[in-house]
């Protein structure tokens, strides 16, 4: 009972607010760009809060911390390939496209999690946080391989003439190996680590009312509109069709609990923290990863991916896995 | 008295995504320049209300000269085979300096 409680924190309950201002067809409506404006500067303030800490952290375990990112990052969305290769409901394009999104990270369900276990006054540590840089580009390039084995098992079967003046697949690959590592959200946040890690304490003292004091407040506009944008897909549900509708839900209790796994057994991590790193393992991309996709990946139907991360696996982990997670790391940290 | 003379304005919706890929191509095909507007609507691909990255839609505007009009549709339907969507109107226009229209930009 006591973690249900914990749902109501305003961040959530304002998730909740934008799913029902949908469902009831209210007309508000954010100007464009707002939800661009919020995921820039919680990712900033987030950044330079984290990397503030960081600065004082353990350089060792810091690096331990990484290894273990990209061990999950390249992990997961091969588990989730073979996950859905096995339900054979979508074709090996889907499935790639898809698995990318799991392997990624939203920072939306992260900051979600650091709210509710402010919320229940468990501190946690800062690692969590490279964690989640990390783990934000190599499941998009796990999923482009995915994706170019598949379109090469296709091509085998019915070979397609070659393209005359077009991009040939070479050039196309390495541009969107640099896309994957200079992503937007990855920019902001390694950037505003490193500006965090190496400026003055003073200033960040001075830059307290941005990065803590109005945060919260920032985050529950945020996920306010992150609602209404999830209720919009859920819509869509009846097209993904149940079996897929279940991926949504078990793929990321899988990547929960290996997270969990990792934070609490590899990493060593307090409750808190390994919650943080469950939350990563559970948590699908629904902001670097589609565009990427939508590029590189045009075979695959982005209403199965988007339908999927944003409008089942968000919800999902922002209402049930993050109470969830939280509840099992602290199962396994008292065995 | 200004003249006028015919050419064809090829309007292209496509996502935003796909921005950098079409001028990579409009550049290979020597067109002089091209246009863009954010735009917002629904259709095949549902409703696409523009409020998050990954589906904001844009329409952009190409004026060729007749000429290079088949070669640029060519490029454009390959773009389709290939998977992507793109909604692809072609009208006619009238423009008063032509030579605009036929020097290649950068």
């Amino acid at each position: 009972m006591s973690s249900f409680s914990n749902l109501l924190i305003p961040a959530v309950l304002f998730f909740a607010l934008g799913v029902i201002a949908r469902v009831i067809k209210s007309d508000l409506r954010f100007p464009p760009d707002l939800a661009k404006v919020l995921s820039i500067y919680l990712l900033m303030a987030i950044g330079l809060h984290g990397g503030y800490e960081l600065g004082k952290a353990d350089l060792a375990t810091a690096m331990n911390a990484i290894f273990w990112a990209l061990i999950l990052g390249f992990s997961m969305p091969i588990i989730g390939y073979l996950t859905l290769v096995v339900t054979r409901k979508v074709s090996p394009m889907d499935a790639a496209a898809i698995s990318a999104h799991y392997g990624s990270v939203s920072a939306g369900t992260f900051l979600t999690a650091i709210a509710f276990l402010d919320n229940s006054q468990v501190t946690y540590e800062s690692y969590p946080l490279i964690m989640l840089a990390v783990m934000e580009s190599p499941a998009i390039i796990v999923g482009l391989l995915l994706a170019a084995m598949a379109r090469k098992q296709l091509a085998a079967k019915n070979p397609k003439p070659a393209d005359l003046d077009d991009d040939n697949g070479g050039t196309k690959f390495s541009s969107l190996l640099h896309e994957a590592f200079t992503n937007g959200s990855v920019v902001v946040l390694i950037g505003s680590m490193v500006i965090g890690a190496i400026s003055q304490p003073s200033g960040i003292e001075k830059l307290k009312p941005f990065i803590d004091d109005i945060f919260m407040g920032a985050l529950c506009l945020f996920l306010f509109e992150m609602g209404m944008e999830a209720a919009r897909r859920i819509k869509e549900f009846k097209k993904v069709g149940p079996v897929l509708a279940i991926f949504g839900v078990v793929m990321p209790i899988i990547g929960g609990v290996v997270g969990a796994l990792v934070g609490v057994m590899v990493l060593d991590f307090s409750v808190g923290g390994a919650t943080l790193v469950a939350v990563l393992g559970a948590s699908a991309s629904y902001i670097a990863v589609p565009p990427a996709m939508r590029l590189a990946v045009p075979e695959a139907n982005p209403s199965f991916y988007l339908t999927l991360s944003l409008g089942i696996t968000f919800p999902f982990n922002v209402l049930v896995g993050i109470p969830l997670y939280y509840w099992f790391v602290q199962y396994l940290v008292g065995t | 008295m200004a003249n006028l003379y015919p050419h064809k304005l090829v309007n292209i919706i496509s996502l935003d995504v796909l921005q950098d890929k079409l001028a990579e191509m409009f550049r290979r095909h020597g067109v002089s320049g091209y246009t863009i507007i954010r735009v917002r609507g629904e259709g095949g691909s549902g409703e696409v209300a523009g409020t998050l990255d990954f589906e904001a839609n844009i329409m952009v505007k190409v004026i060729v000269p007749e000429e290079k009009l088949q070669r640029l549709l060519d490029g454009l339907q390959r773009q389709i085979d290939k998977g992507y969507h793109l909604t692809i109107f072609v009208s006619d226009v009238e423009v008063i300096s032509p030579e605009k229209f036929s020097t290649p930009f950068k």
